[in-house]
């Protein structure tokens, strides 16, 4: 007889990665045994599960224990690596599948050994080192003692950023900005406490938000439309596409814009950054984050509002802001946060054969953290049907249109073109629409989207993806996927690293969860984590080389990253000729990419999707173009700066007196040399390598020497050469031609912030000492390196 | 300062002597005979029949026509290479290059999903996260070059094998060649700091990258701090692709663009491998035209390759590698919308001179009338029903042992599991 036993297992909640943050790398958990039934105690049955016994699980079971597979009927229905969260639904599946017993032993066992029946076969003999592994899991299963997966011990030997360090990297990539003196003091005094309080003033200001946008239009690219949005929005009943031909002309004066070109312009902006907006509203309301799926509104501007025929329904705070954003509705319209996008389903069309399964396959990658296509990795061989329906019929085919099918038929009111139908029909022969285990009614067809957008913000792995979304946008990586390669001599090492990961995301996930989905509390836990915080390990064996393989961001700042960081450092930013910025968008008109924008690995939302993260030698040449032109814009500047506003080189203490760096040289004409200037000289590079690339360093630091090494040479080449005779004859000069005068473009002229001309007394034209210049090759150098692209 | 040691010097310092003759790359990655490959993606997943496996508007076995734009009889032939006549430009475009083409039909690509399918095709594995082929060559071949693989689309995932490089506004360049100078087109410009200065700042930024390098155990971020370093070494060199740029002006547009740019960075020892792409082949509705125009524009893209390649200042038309696929192929019926939808069966183009080894003039295995693969003799490659389906896994397979980079350290990274191996020299 079958008996269900009381399952006494569930999940720990997983609170670590606080304590992650809290304790660097700490301490050596308890280690898991092969199947035994001892040290079950402390050790997390996840853990067991993934690291010993999910490989058989996959290996023997999934086949036909998935929803498409012989086995589906069962109550045993397993998830593959490519969908998120498997380990925790399979572990739960099979949690409730140990309590069926026939004479005390489990199903689970009884099974696959053939000690009842299993239309499977035999599978596992009994008493094989599977057969004890899977014993060692039924044992863990059914005890109560588990504990959570100890993700600590998972980094240790891993050495993570201080609080210091931690909160400056944060400001820089959240907020764009470099942390003030008194946030320093504050983590100095309160630690990682007080970086998680700063974290969330951060994410308040909006710098934040326009971070945000930039993740999910890497996403969404819905950028895409910035230039054309209204030429692509059909009539229809709530679209005006044209409107602005006809509009009245106080609209000009009231928008302060000088033409209808204009109009057109801000509204097909207004047009293409509506779901971003609705993203960064609902963040910045501090709503749940699953109103970006279930918000019964959607977000225009006064301009966009004329598009939708709503101008006269919402209310702005300003009268004179052309780009103030504001929930609006329209009438007997079945809003669904960013699912009834317009531009979304605009830029990811589909046509009458792909029926939304492209769609679908993009809410699956971002809403339900699943790629659906790594399903279909395995080999299928197309042409062997004969079925009549194949991808309703044919396994082959069920194994990805099973899932991507239902959510499609949701989105049945959206037209190929992103319009929207109050009357929408749906394809009989396929999958019918739904979600999991349910199915839409035929007649919920016009407001499926309101339907699935519901049942995806209660699902689980909503909370993943947001954080996987979250990870991809801090550090420019993918999230792993766990290897399926056994015959990989480094499977078990990148098993671990994934795992590490898997855990890790989960936890956030989690506190994701009950905090009612409050993104930032994702980025704050992603800040914390190590994967934003590593920065190097002892000694490491290659197998921990690889398990740590994705510890650690070495994150090549993106174009626009680079663009603000080197604003927040210098108080100035790397712009072109004409007052455009080098490597970001024009801000009076997005479209408009800095001329390095594309050639640094940037995109365009257009015909260049994907960004570049490894520097290659133009993206090198990108860098040091950039770091001399600032270094000659942002030295002479700052020097000329009163000296109380100076970022880089303020007055320096030395023998009781404040000394100007301007008037610090090394050595005497004579050459002999001058101690108190050396003093100072390395107090200024000291503060430049915690300033421009965040290292605290004391003076006697071999790469403080190294810097210093620097500006003495360049200084003394320089001296010579303002010295040196060019010779008449044919010979080959020892120096270059030398001016006393600084280049043309790097003299500081005018303040730099409000371009209003410095009284002649304050102009710096002139460099006689080469002092200028030899600060500039020392911020050149500061500039071009690894701790200033990287992050 | 010995000259070996001057040119060694200005290069760490990204100052530009291509002038001297020998790129300093060229020095430091040998291989002179080494081929640079070119990989062109048709995305989306091409309409075979339109190209080099036509069947014509003839009633099949299964009662219907696969193509309807064409008759059978109208079907072209170029030595041993049957193309569709549809498109205008490939009589012209087979006429010229059947004699280095290898035409392989009838590819089971064990997939059609875009992603899987492009995946495959250009690296030979359906798994995720596998470098495509030409970042692995590169890096093995050439892995120190500045620019050693150029991407423009298609199926470019390195892996950090390599840094893809994506060549943008090409008026910008000049500033990227001279970042020192203020004006960058003028020779005689006023420089920001000294040469001397400037090498000082790379010595100096070498060595601490170095000191950095060696002190960080954790590999991602040791990995890009090599990257960083390998990137800056050949910075000087990029006045090369200026130079040769300038023999292929006008650049045009599209893939001609595209072409012109990776050879002139070839000639200039800046690169070994890189993709061209043109979109516009999922054509799930109107499939014919849809089709004919994109093929136009791949088969000129590709003659626009050949002809930069041939050109007398460029010369390494002996040199190229190229190979022409797509995610799949595409259904033998029409949907409803005239288009057609993916099919799991395709075909790849290689071209390259027959002296490099690779026979030119034939077209290896095939389709049934219903498009279904035909099987073939490993060893013959003839057609055979008790042989085996060309998969994309064989033919990487043999691309690598052709490369001789079935050993590098990377490549074996990724192996390649095939229970038949095919030789397509």
């Amino acid at each position: 007889m079958i008996v269900r036993t009381t399952l006494r297992f569930r999940l720990a909640a997983l609170t670590l990665v606080g304590s992650i943050a809290m304790l660097g790398a700490v301490a050596s958990g308890c280690s898991s045994d092969e199947g035994g039934l001892d040290k079950v105690g402390c050790e997390s049955t996840k853990q067991y599960f993934a690291e010993n016994a999910w490989r058989i699980v996959e290996q023997k079971c999934i086949g036909c224990h998935n929803p498409q597979g012989q086995a589906r009927d069962t109550n045993y229905i397993l998830k593959g690596p490519a969908e998120a969260g498997f380990l925790d639904h399979n572990i739960d599946v099979i949690a409730d599948l140990v309590a069926f017993e026939k004479d005390g032993k489990p199903l689970f066992l009884l099974k696959p050994t053939g000690q009842i029946e299993h239309k499977g076969g035999v599978l596992i003999e009994q008493g094989s080192e599977d057969y004890k592994t899977l014993v060692g899991l039924v044992t863990r299963l059914k005890d109560e003692s588990t504990c959570a997966p100890n993700i600590v011990n998972s980094f240790t030997g891993v050495e993570m950023l201080s609080p210091r360090a931690t909160l400056r990297k944060a400001a820089l990539m959240l907020a764009s900005r470099a942390p003030s003196a008194a946030e320093y003091q504050r983590v100095e005094e309160g630690g990682f406490s007080e970086v998680e309080s700063i974290l969330d003033e951060l994410m308040t200001e909006e710098a934040f938000y326009t971070q945000l946008k930039v993740m999910y239009n890497d996403l969404f690219g819905t950028d895409f439309y910035l230039d054309g949005a209204s030429d692509q929005l059909m009539d229809g009943p709530y679209a005006y596409p044209m409107w602005y031909e006809t509009a009245d002309k106080s609209l000009l004066s009231q928008y302060g814009l000088a033409s209808t070109g204009d109009l057109e312009r801000f509204t097909d902006v207004s047009l293409a950054r509506e779901p971003l907006e609705l993203i960064a509203h609902v963040v910045r309301e501090g709503r749940p984050f699953t109103e970006i799926l279930t918000a019964d509104y959607m977000m225009v501007t006064p301009l966009s509002a004329r598009s939708f025929g709503v101008q006269d329904e919402v209310t702005f705070k300003s009268a004179s802001d052309p780009l103030e954003f504001a929930e609006a509705r329209l009438p007997d319209f079945p809003h669904s946060g960013v699912l009834t996008s317009w531009v979304l389903w605009t830029v990811h069309n589909t046509t009458p054969t792909n029926r939304n399964r492209h769609r679908s396959r993009m809410i699956w990658y971002w809403f339900l953290g699943t790629d659906i296509l790594r399903t279909a990795t395995q080999p299928i061989d197309q042409t062997a049907s004969n079925l009549i329906n194949p991808t309703r019929d044919d396994p082959n085919c069920v194994v990805c249109h099973a899932q991507i099918d239902p959510i499609g038929g949701t989105l049945a009111a959206i037209l190929e073109d992103g319009e929207w139908t109050a009357e929408p029909t749906w394809y009989p022969e396929m999958f019918p629409p739904g979600f999991g285990n349910e199915t839409l009614s035929s007649t919920g067809l016009k407001t499926g989207t309101t339907w699935v957008a519901a049942r995806i913000a209660k699902d689980d792995r909503f909370a993943l993806a947001a954080v996987y979304n979250m990870y991809r946008g801090l550090s420019g990586q993918e999230p792993l996927v766990a290897p399926s390669d056994y015959e990989d001599e480094m499977y078990q090492a990148k098993f671990k690293s994934f795992l590490m990961q898997a855990n890790t995301f989960r936890a956030i996930a989690d506190k994701f969860i009950e905090s009612d989905y409050d993104l930032k509390l994702v980025v704050k836990e992603l800040v914390l984590s190590p994967y934003f915080r590593a920065k190097n390990a002892v000694d490491v064996t290659d197998a921990q080389a690889v398990a740590l393989g994705e510890v650690g961001m070495g994150h090549l700042l993106t174009p626009v990253q680079l663009h603000h960081k080197i604003k927040a450092v210098l108080g100035t930013s790397w712009l072109a000729a004409d007052g455009r910025p080098n490597l970001a968008a024009d801000p009076r008109d997005l479209t408009r990419l800095g001329q390095f924008q594309l050639y640094y690995g940037g995109v365009n939302s257009v015909d260049v999707l994907k960004r570049i993260t490894d520097p290659n030698g133009l993206m090198a040449s990108v860098a040091q173009r950039m770091a001399v032109q600032m270094a000659c814009k942002a030295v002479p500047a700052d020097f000329a700066r009163d000296d109380d506003k100076r970022k880089l080189f303020p007055l320096v203490e030395l023998g009781g007196e404040e000394h100007d760096p301007l008037a610090l040289e090394p050595e005497t004409e004579g050459g002999l040399p001058i101690a108190l200037a050396q003093d100072g000289i390395k107090e200024i590079i000291v503060h430049l390598h915690q300033h421009v690339l965040g290292e605290i360093y004391t003076v006697e630091h071999p790469e403080v020497e190294r810097t210093y090494q620097l500006f003495v040479e360049t200084w003394k080449e320089g001296n010579a050469a303002l010295a040196y005779e060019q010779p008449e004859d044919d010979e080959e000069p020892e120096y270059e031609p030398t001016s006393a005068d600084l280049p043309n473009n790097c003299r500081a002229l005018a303040d730099p912030s409000t371009s209003i001309p410095y009284d002649e007394d304050g102009q710096l034209v002139s460099d006689d000492k080469y002092v200028v210049r030899s600060w500039m090759a020392v911020l050149t150098y500061m500039l071009s390196d690894y701790r200033f692209l990287y992050e | 300062m010995e000259r070996r040691d001057f040119i060694k010097m200005c290069s760490v310092a990204g100052l530009g002597v291509v002038s001297s003759g020998v790129p300093m790359s060229k020095l430091a990655n040998a291989g002179d005979k080494d081929l640079f490959w070119v990989f062109v993606s048709a995305g989306g997943g091409w309409e075979h029949t339109h190209l080099c496996d036509p069947k014509g508007d003839t009633i099949n076995s299964e009662d219907y026509a696969v193509n309807l734009d064409f008759a059978e009889g109208d079907i072209g032939v170029a030595g041993n290479i049957e193309y569709a006549p549809v498109v205008p430009f490939s009589k012209e475009f087979f006429d010229t290059y059947h004699p280095m083409t290898t035409v392989i039909r009838g590819i089971d690509c064990e997939t059609n999903g875009h992603d899987t399918g492009q995946r495959n095709t250009f690296s030979g594995r359906l798994t995720e996260n596998t470098p495509c082929f030409g970042a692995l060559y590169a890096g093995a071949v050439a892995g120190k070059l500045p620019m050693t693989f150029i991407t423009n689309g298609g199926y470019s995932y390195t892996g950090g094998v390599v840094a893809p490089t994506r060549i943008g506004n090409t008026a910008a360049l000049q500033a990227l060649i001279y970042p020192n100078r203020v004006t960058p087109n003028n020779e005689d410009s006023e420089k920001y700091l000294s040469d001397k200065s400037m090498i000082r700042i790379r010595e100096a930024l070498t060595a601490r990258t170095e000191v950095m390098r060696d002190d960080q155990k954790l590999p991602r971020i040791n990995n890009a701090m090599d990257l960083l370093y390998t990137s800056r070494l050949g910075m000087g060199e990029i006045a090369g692709l200026d130079e040769y740029l300038k023999y292929l002006e006008p650049l045009g547009n599209g893939m001609e663009r595209q072409a012109k740019i990776i050879l002139a960075s070839f000639k200039a020892g800046l690169s070994q491998s890189a993709t061209m792409s043109r979109g516009g082949f999922d054509t799930h509705g109107n499939s014919d035209q849809g089709t004919t125009n994109a093929l136009d524009s791949l088969l000129r893209g590709v003659d626009a390759l050949w002809k930069a390649a041939a050109h007398k200042d460029i010369d390494l038309a002996d040199r190229l590698m190229v190979v022409i696929g797509s995610d799949f192929g595409r259904t033998p019926t029409y949907n409803a919308a005239m288009g057609k939808d993916h099919w799991s069966v395709g075909q790849m183009l290689l071209q390259t001179n027959p002296s490099n080894g690779i026979k030119g003039n034939r077209t290896i295995g095939g389709t049934t009338d219903t498009l279904k693969y035909r099987k073939v003799n490993p060893n013959t490659l003839e057609l055979s029903d008790s042989g085996v389906a060309i998969r994309n896994s064989m033919i990487h397979k043999w691309f690598r042992k052709f490369a001789k980079i079935e050993d590098d350290k990377n490549v074996k990274l990724y192996p390649i599991a095939t229970e038949n191996e095919i030789d397509l020299s």
